[in-house]
C-alpha cells in the first residue's frame, strides 16, 4: 500500500505532490484538488495542459477557409474536418500558426457564416482566458474584457437556441442523437421540415447528452470545460454544477461516432459562463492570503472519519470490488495517487464535486 | 513640424529595459521626464534660447538621470512587481526645486530634482578637502564665499507612499490645491496628501462583493486643472465618470456619467473591446475632455453627456483586422492622447510608429512618422498615407505592411509651444514646428 507518494497520506490528506509534480501552475496557486491523484486527476490536468483549442488538422489557412465557403453538405463536412480534432496534440507553435490563420481567415472572409465567426472568437477568447489562468499575474483588466465578450457571445447563443428551435449554424438544425432521422455515419445536414417540435424537445434533452453525440466542435467543449476545471480547480471552489461531460472523451481520440451538432450544447454555455466569472475569483484569492485556503481544507480531512478504512491497508488497489459510492470515497480520502482506470473516472468526479460541495458547505457552516 | 532630435534610452543589458513607458513636460514645458521599463528616469532640460546662437535654441539635452524604481518581490503573493515606471506627474513649481511623482504598479515615490551650482569656500575650520584644520595654524577669520562650480542636480527621494494599492496602478494626478493628489488602479482610486504617506483615502471604489461579477475596470483618470474638487475616471466599457469630492466621501456614485451608446452599424464581438478608453485628459481650459480608444479620440464637453462633441477616426482601417488584431494581443493597447497648449489640435499615436494630430478648427488631420529619417536636425517631416485599396500613391504604406510592434503609445505635447514628444519604443523623439511656433 505504501506505492504512491501519498502513502502517509492514507487519512485525511491528500498529498498536493502528484499535482507539483507535473509542473502544472494555475494562477500561482497550488493546486488543492482533493481527489485521487489518480486518473481522475490526470483527465483534468491533461486538460488544463493541452495547448491547441482548435485542434483543427494541419491545413492552410486557406485551404480551410475554402472548405468554409459555399453551402450544404460539402460545406459542413469540410467544416467539420476543419474544426473538428483528431485528438491530436497540437504543439504550441502549430497552433499558433493556426490561430493566427483564423483570424486573418475571419477578417478576410466574408463568406464565413456568423455562427462559425461567433465559435472563432469564443474559441479564442477561452484560449486567452486558459492561458491568462497560466500566468502568474493576469492582467485583469485583459481578463474581463474578454470574459465580457464570452459571456455576449453566450447570451446570444442563449437567445438563438431559446427563441428559435430551428437554431441554425451554417444553415444546419442541430441533430441530437436521439432524433430518428439522423444519419449516424456522417453528419446529417437537412432536416426534415416541420420537425421543429422534437428540436424544441432535443434542446431541452441536450444537457443529458453526452459530448460525443452532440458537439461538432467537440474541440471546443473539451477547451471549454478544461478552461473551467482549470479556472475552477484554481479557486479550489465548486459551486453545484454537474461535472463536465467532455471530461470523459477528454482523453478519448476516436472521432464522434454518431451526428454531430454543429452548435454548441445550453449545458456547456452554463457551464462555460461560470467559468469565465470564476476566472475573476482568482483575482481575489490571489489577492488573499493564500495559506488560508490551505488551512480550511486540511482541516475538514481532520473531520473526515477514517478508521473504517485501516483495516484495508493490505488490500489491492480498490475500484472495483467496491460499490461505486464507497470507492470514491475511499478513493477521495485513502489512494489520493492510486491511478484508476478511467472508466471510474467520471464517478469519482461527480462524487468528488459533491463531495467539495458537501465541503464547503462545511466551511461556511462553520 | 521640424524634426530635431532623437536620443536613445540604453539599457545596461540591452533588453527591453529601455523601453520607454511614459512621458512628461512640466509645467512651463522647461523640464521634459521619460521614465522607462527599467525603472529609470530621465529628465530633459531644454536649452535656453541664446542670441549668438539661435539655431540650437530650444534642444533639450539630458539634465539628470535616475533610478527611480527598483524591481520588488511580493513574498505573500509570491509575485514580482515591476519596476516599469506607469506615469510621471510634475507638483507646480513652488520653489527653487522641481518635484515630480513616478510610480510602477504599486508604489508612488515624490522626488525632489534640486541644483548645485555654486559651492562655499574658505571655511575657518575646516580646509578644502574638509579635514579639520590644526586650530594652531588658524591666524585669521574669514567669511566662507560661494564660488561657482559645474553644476549638479541632484534627486532625492521625498516621499514614498507605498501599500496603497491591491491592484495595478495605471494612473496618477496632482490636484489643483497642489496639497494632494489620486493615485488609480484597476478597481480603485486613492486620494493622498503629499506630505503624508501612511494614510491615503479611498475615493472610489467599483470592485464588486463577488469577483466573479466584475465586469468594468478603472482605466485612466484625471484631476480637473481648475476645480479641485472635481475628477473624471474612464472605463473599460467605454464610460467617463466625472466625481465631486464634495459630493461624498466615497464618490462611487457620480456626478456625471460620459457615454455614447453603440452604433449598431459598427457592432461586431470586439465592439466591448475596442471601446474601452486607454486614456483621459482634461483640456486646459477645463471645459473639454479628451478620450482615446482603440480606434478614435473623442472630445466631450463637460456639459453634454449623451455623446461627444467630436469623434475623430485615428485608423479605422483597422476596423476590419480586429480579429487578427485580437489574436496578437495588439488590440489591447493603449494609447495615450494630448491636447495642445490652446486645445485647437489633439495629438495621439499609432503604429508603424505614426502618429497623428486632429485640427479641432479647420477639421484637418495629419499622419506623421517618427523614425531616423524624419528626425535628423531640422529635416521638415512628411506626412504619410495609409491606404486601404484602392488608389495607391507613391509612398504610400498599404495596411498590410503596417509594423504592429512599432506603436506610439506615450506622447506628450509641451504646454505653451508646438514642441511634442514622442517615445517609440526605446527611442525618444522630439519635434518642434518652428514655424508656427505660437499657438493660435
Amino acid at each position: 500500500m505504501g506505492a504512491g507518494p501519498a502513502a502517509g497520506g492514507r487519512g485525511a490528506r491528500s498529498s498536493p505532490s502528484p499535482w507539483a509534480g507535473r509542473g502544472v501552475a494555475c494562477g500561482g496557486e497550488e493546486l488543492r484538488w482533493p481527489g485521487p491523484g489518480g486518473g481522475g486527476s490526470r483527465l483534468l490536468l491533461e486538460g488544463v495542459r493541452v495547448p491547441a483549442p482548435l485542434r483543427e488538422p494541419a491545413r492552410p489557412a486557406g485551404e480551410g477557409r475554402a472548405a468554409c465557403e459555399g453551402a450544404g453538405g460539402p460545406l459542413a463536412r469540410s467544416s467539420s474536418r476543419f474544426m473538428l480534432g483528431r485528438g491530436l496534440k497540437r504543439k504550441l507553435s502549430d497552433y499558433e500558426e493556426n490561430m493566427a490563420g483564423l483570424s486573418s481567415a475571419f477578417d478576410s472572409s466574408r463568406n464565413l457564416p456568423y455562427p462559425l465567426k461567433r465559435q472563432l472568437v469564443l474559441n479564442m477568447c477561452l484560449t486567452k482566458l486558459q492561458t491568462y489562468k497560466m500566468l502568474v499575474e493576469p492582467n485583469l483588466h485583459r481578463s474581463v474584457l474578454i470574459a465580457n465578450t464570452v459571456r455576449q457571445i453566450q447570451e446570444e447563443m442563449r437567445q438563438e437556441s431559446s427563441q428559435q428551435p430551428i437554431n441554425v449554424c451554417n444553415g444546419i438544425a442541430p441533430n441530437p442523437p436521439s432524433y430518428p432521422g439522423i444519419d449516424s455515419s456522417g453528419i446529417s445536414l437537412h432536416l426534415p421540415s416541420g420537425s421543429s417540435q422534437q428540436e424544441s424537445n432535443c434542446c431541452n434533452s441536450w444537457s443529458a447528452e453526452g459530448p460525443i453525440e452532440n458537439s461538432l466542435l467537440m474541440v471546443s467543449d473539451d477547451d471549454m470545460s478544461s478552461a473551467i476545471s482549470s479556472i475552477l480547480k484554481d479557486l479550489d471552489f465548486m459551486e453545484d454544477i454537474s461535472p463536465p461531460t467532455s471530461l470523459v472523451p477528454a482523453g478519448d481520440d476516436e472521432p464522434p461516432k454518431s451526428p454531430e451538432n454543429t452548435c454548441l450544447k445550453l449545458e456547456d454555455d452554463r457551464q462555460d459562463l461560470k467559468g469565465a466569472e470564476c476566472v475573476f475569483g482568482s483575482f481575489e484569492i490571489s489577492n488573499s492570503t493564500s495559506y488560508l485556503k490551505d488551512l480550511a481544507i486540511d482541516d475538514i480531512f481532520e473531520d473526515i472519519d477514517t478508521s473504517m478504512y485501516d483495516s484495508d491497508f493490505c488490500s489491492p488497489p480498490l475500484m472495483a470490488p467496491r460499490p461505486p459510492s464507497a470507492a470514491t470515497e475511499e478513493t477521495l480520502k485513502t489512494f489520493p495517487s492510486c491511478n484508476s482506470s478511467s472508466t471510474n473516472n467520471i464517478p469519482i468526479c461527480r462524487t468528488d464535486l459533491s463531495e467539495l460541495d458537501h465541503i464547503m458547505e462545511i466551511l461556511v457552516g462553520s | 513640424m521640424e524634426g530635431e532630435s532623437i536620443y536613445e534610452v540604453d539599457s545596461e543589458d540591452g533588453v527591453g529595459a529601455d523601453i520607454i513607458s511614459t512621458v512628461e513636460f512640466n509645467h512651463t514645458g522647461e523640464l521634459l521626464a521619460t521614465g522607462d521599463k527599467g525603472g529609470r528616469v530621465v529628465i530633459f532640460q531644454r536649452e535656453p534660447e541664446s542670441k549668438n546662437e539661435p539655431y540650437i535654441q530650444g534642444e533639450y539635452n539630458v539634465y539628470s538621470t535616475f533610478q527611480s524604481h527598483e524591481p520588488e518581490f511580493d513574498y505573500l503573493k509570491s509575485l514580482e512587481i515591476e519596476e516599469k515606471i506607469n506615469k510621471i506627474k510634475w507638483l507646480p513649481q513652488q520653489n527653487a526645486a522641481h518635484s515630480l511623482l513616478s510610480t510602477n504598479d504599486k508604489t508612488i515615490k515624490l522626488w525632489k530634482v534640486t541644483e548645485r551650482d555654486k559651492r562655499p569656500e574658505g571655511y575657518n575650520l575646516k580646509d578644502e578637502e574638509g579635514k579639520l584644520k590644526d586650530l594652531s595654524t588658524v591666524t585669521s577669520l574669514q567669511v566662507p564665499v560661494l564660488k561657482p562650480m559645474d553644476l549638479m542636480v541632484e534627486v532625492t527621494p521625498r516621499r514614498i507612499f507605498a501599500n496603497g494599492h491591491t491592484y495595478h496602478v495605471n494612473s496618477i494626478s496632482v490636484n489643483s490645491d497642489c496639497e494632494t493628489y489620486m493615485s488609480a488602479d484597476d478597481l480603485r482610486i486613492n486620494l493622498w496628501h503629499l506630505a503624508i504617506t501612511d494614510r491615503s483615502f479611498n475615493i472610489v471604489d467599483i470592485k464588486p462583493a463577488n469577483m466573479e461579477d466584475l465586469t468594468e475596470v478603472i482605466t485612466a483618470s484625471e484631476f480637473h486643472p481648475h476645480h479641485c474638487n472635481l475628477f473624471v475616471y474612464s472605463s473599460s466599457k467605454g464610460s467617463l465618470r466625472l466625481c465631486d469630492m464634495r459630493a461624498s466621501a466615497l464618490c462611487d456614485k457620480h456626478s456625471k456619467l460620459f457615454e455614447e451608446p453603440e452604433d449598431p452599424s459598427n457592432r461586431s464581438f470586439f465592439s466591448e473591446i475596442i471601446s474601452s478608453v486607454s486614456d483621459v485628459k482634461f483640456s486646459h481650459s477645463g471645459r473639454y475632455m479628451l478620450t482615446r480608444d482603440y480606434l478614435t479620440v473623442k472630445v466631450w464637453d463637460l456639459n453634454m453627456e449623451t455623446k461627444p462633441i467630436e469623434t475623430y477616426q485615428v485608423h479605422d482601417y483597422l476596423r476590419s483586422k480586429l480579429c487578427s488584431l485580437y489574436e496578437n494581443d495588439c488590440i489591447f493597447d493603449k494609447f495615450e492622447c494630448a491636447w495642445n497648449g490652446s486645445d485647437s489640435v489633439i495629438m495621439t499615436g499609432a503604429y508603424n510608429n505614426f502618429f497623428r494630430m486632429f485640427d479641432r478648427n479647420t477639421k484637418r488631420d495629419v499622419t506623421l512618422e517618427a523614425s531616423r529619417e524624419s528626425s535628423k536636425p531640422r529635416a521638415i517631416l512628411k506626412p504619410r498615407r495609409v491606404c486601404v485599396g484602392g488608389k495607391r500613391r507613391k509612398d504610400d504604406i498599404s495596411v498590410d505592411s503596417l509594423d504592429f510592434t512599432k506603436k506610439i503609445l506615450h506622447t506628450a505635447w509641451h504646454p505653451t509651444e508646438n514642441i511634442i514628444a514622442i517615445a517609440a519604443t526605446n527611442n525618444l523623439y522630439i519635434f518642434q514646428d518652428k514655424v508656427n511656433s505660437e499657438m493660435h
